[in-house]
């Protein structure tokens, strides 16, 4: 009661969001301003495909460091005829690791690499730092964020990489809070008609 | 300059941070040895060590402690990258004095975590090269050891500055006890980058890098020997390669490691574990109010106060145990130029040839003191104390050199009386001398005057 809900407006703008998911968040929010008393208001998270772009050049750029240290030099499978350390790097790195990851691993590498850094990681990075500054302003009217956890309900079995790199988009209702450090959580709001849950997300200071 | 930073515990964990040669891979931790899920914690100890040495090399310290990761693939870097600092180091901007003259400027200087070590086995020439080798041993109690990377301007002009400037780097880091500087145990090791130009010319050639420098003489050697190599390329109309070159300290010729083909690409990025922080001014200054005096400083200081020659003041205070044994000693009263003199002579002999250090003397600065003051008061003489030192160095008598003075009789006899008797003694035993200085050999006083002191068991006063 009393609470500041603010709901961000662009999610509901995003092109790849559903009409049952909004719906249901949409009731959601009702029922919290009329049957709970909270004070509902619309707020602005702008240009939300460019952070989530910049969340997956950042999370990605990490990654590749993150995982460089399977070598196969100190644990793991170095693999027959391993002489040295590049081939059993090479062995063990395109053998064990999964498609995702070495896609994760090579787009990580490249936005870093020199020549290119400037253009991916580091304008991913100032996206970062105003997305920060971005929230502070928005904070200060509000106590906490509400909107959908997911443009969709939940992906059938191999549909995910059926959409490949695309369905990176989905996340970017989800990555805003990561870039920030902010806590969130994600609750059930009802289903589709098919019956697949339905996800409202929090978001707070 | 690399250097390891006297910390109890590496960079980035807590294992022991020690140089364990005998016991590879005793000193490992899941951060250290890059396993997965580990994350790196900052040693406060560190930060203080790098501030400490960054302000006593004159630099400017950076306002925010910012750590980026230098990523490559290679053995000897267990996560394969290394956690150091790229565009915010910790200190820039300074300069070191060097002790005969002249001044290097300082870059910067930042910290990092030390790499592997690797030991290349069965290498036909036996030589642990890489080359040629069959297999490699790595141990990782070197891994994440804390270092300050230390970059000076290129204000070097010369192998002799080179080696002074490194001599004159370790000084300071051994005086602040920021790092031993030993290059034999690795806990110094100095790169020297060099490129020549023609005089008056500004444009900037490529620069060769030496390393497997492990002496300040190999430092010297190496650093005149490049700059020949390179002008006698320069007059065959030839041109110098980017490259990284091996000093040879037997064959005293240096070989090439690898060319340099353009930069590599470290893709280097902010540390993302661990987040950027204030460094704030105050503990600056504390840290800084926590230096002890500084060798230039206290070079210019002995100049003024004690009036001692240079080369005297560049022994005394090259060492700080030195020095400071110098200083008590001078406090109890003594003529800091007599102090000098014993100190740098009698008493390093005895030093060196036990092969002890100075805090082992059992000599105390309150005796010695004691022994120079008795000589000034003429209580004893130089020669009467030269025969007290051994007993004094050792430490078999306990008490003031005044009681062992007593103890052994052997006070300053400067009665006139008394000494004339044993003159009249020596006279009186060689005649033949006696008819020989009245004749005309004067020398012979200098024979007279010896026989008088013998016959006085030394005790007389000479004059």
């Amino acid at each position: 009661k009393g609470l500041r809900i603010g709901v961000i407006k662009e999610a509901f703008q995003a092109k790849n969001l559903s009409n049952e998911v909004a719906s249901a968040v949409k009731e959601s929010t009702d029922a919290m301003e009329r049957k709970l008393g909270a004070e509902i208001v619309d707020v602005s998270l702008t240009d939300l495909k460019a952070k989530c772009a910049a969340y997956y050049i950042n999370a990605l750029s990490e990654a590749s460091a993150n995982l460089a240290r399977y070598d196969g030099v100190r644990y793991g499978k170095r693999g027959v005829g391993s002489t040295s350390m590049k081939v059993a790097s090479r062995r063990i790195r395109s053998e064990e690791f999964g498609d995702e990851v070495r896609q994760r691993i090579l787009v990580g590498t490249f936005s870093l690499s020199a020549g290119y850094s400037d253009k991916y990681y580091n304008k991913a990075m100032a996206i970062r730092r105003n997305l920060s500054q971005e929230f502070k302003k928005i904070f200060s009217g509000v106590d906490v964020l509400v909107c959908p956890s997911s443009p969709t309900t939940a992906y059938k079995l191999g549909d995910y990489f059926k959409k490949g790199v695309k369905s990176y988009e989905d996340d970017l209702l989800t990555v805003p809070a990561s870039l920030a450090g902010l806590p969130a959580i994600s609750l059930p709001c009802g289903t589709d008609q098919a019956g697949m849950p339905i996800g409202l997300q929090i978001i707070g200071n | 300059i690399h250097v390891q930073l006297l910390t109890n515990s590496k960079a980035y964990c807590s294992c022991k941070s020690l140089y364990a040669p005998n016991e590879p891979n005793s000193n490992v931790c899941p951060v250290c040895m890059g396993e997965p899920g580990a994350l790196p914690v900052p040693n406060r100890k560190v930060i203080e060590l790098a501030a400490k040495t960054a302000l006593a090399l004159n630099c400017k310290i950076s306002d925010s402690l910012k750590w980026d990761r230098k990523n490559y693939f290679y053995p000897d870097t267990p996560k394969n990258y290394q956690i150091t600092q790229y565009d915010n180091p910790i200190g820039s901007n300074g300069t070191v004095q060097l002790p005969f003259g002249g001044k290097v400027g300082i870059q910067r200087l930042h910290m990092e975590e030390d790499s592997a070590k690797m030991n290349h086995q069965n290498s036909e020439s036996s030589s642990g090269s890489l080359s040629g080798s069959l297999y490699s041993l790595i141990d990782f109690n070197r891994a994440g050891i804390p270092l300050a990377e230390i970059v000076s301007e290129p204000d070097i002009t010369s192998g002799l500055s080179a080696a002074e400037y490194g001599k004159e780097l370790q000084r300071i880091l051994r005086y602040i006890g920021a790092s031993d500087g030993n290059m034999a145990e690795g806990s110094m090791r100095l790169d020297v980058n060099v490129s020549i130009r023609e005089k008056g010319s500004n444009e900037l050639r490529n620069k060769v890098e030496l390393k497997n420098l492990n002496s300040f003489r190999a430092v010297q050697e190496s650093t005149d020997h490049e700059i020949i190599r390179q002008a006698k390329l320069y007059e065959e109309g030839q041109r110098v390669r980017q490259e990284t070159r091996l000093w040879d300290d037997k064959a005293k010729v240096s070989k090439i490691m690898r060319v340099k083909e353009g930069e590599s690409d470290y893709r280097y990025f902010p540390e993302p574990d661990i987040p950027a922080m204030k460094l704030p001014k105050e503990v600056v200054k504390k840290w800084k109010s926590e230096l002890s005096e500084l060798p230039s400083e206290k070079r210019s200081r002995y100049k003024a106060e004690f009036g001692l020659s240079d080369a005297d003041i560049e022994i005394l205070t090259d060492d700080k145990d030195l020095s400071s044994y110098f200083e008590s000693t001078v406090e109890f009263g003594s003529d800091p130029k007599e102090v000098s003199k014993w100190l740098l002579g009698d008493v390093s002999g005895y030093i060196n040839s036990n092969r002890i250090q100075v805090k082992d003397l059992r000599l105390t600065p309150e005796r010695l003191s004691e022994l120079i003051v008795l000589i000034k008061s003429k209580k004893i003489s130089g020669k009467i104390a030269k025969e007290l030192l051994p007993e004094l160095l050792n430490g078999s008598f306990d008490g003031t050199v005044a009681e062992l003075v007593r103890e052994k009789g052997m006070e300053l006899i400067t009665d006139e009386k008394v000494i004339e008797t044993f003159a009249r003694e020596v006279i009186g035993k060689n005649s033949n001398k006696v008819s020989e200085y009245r004749s005309g050999k004067t020398k012979l006083l200098g024979f007279f005057a010896g026989q008088t002191l013998a016959v006085s068991n030394n005790r007389a006063d000479p004059e």
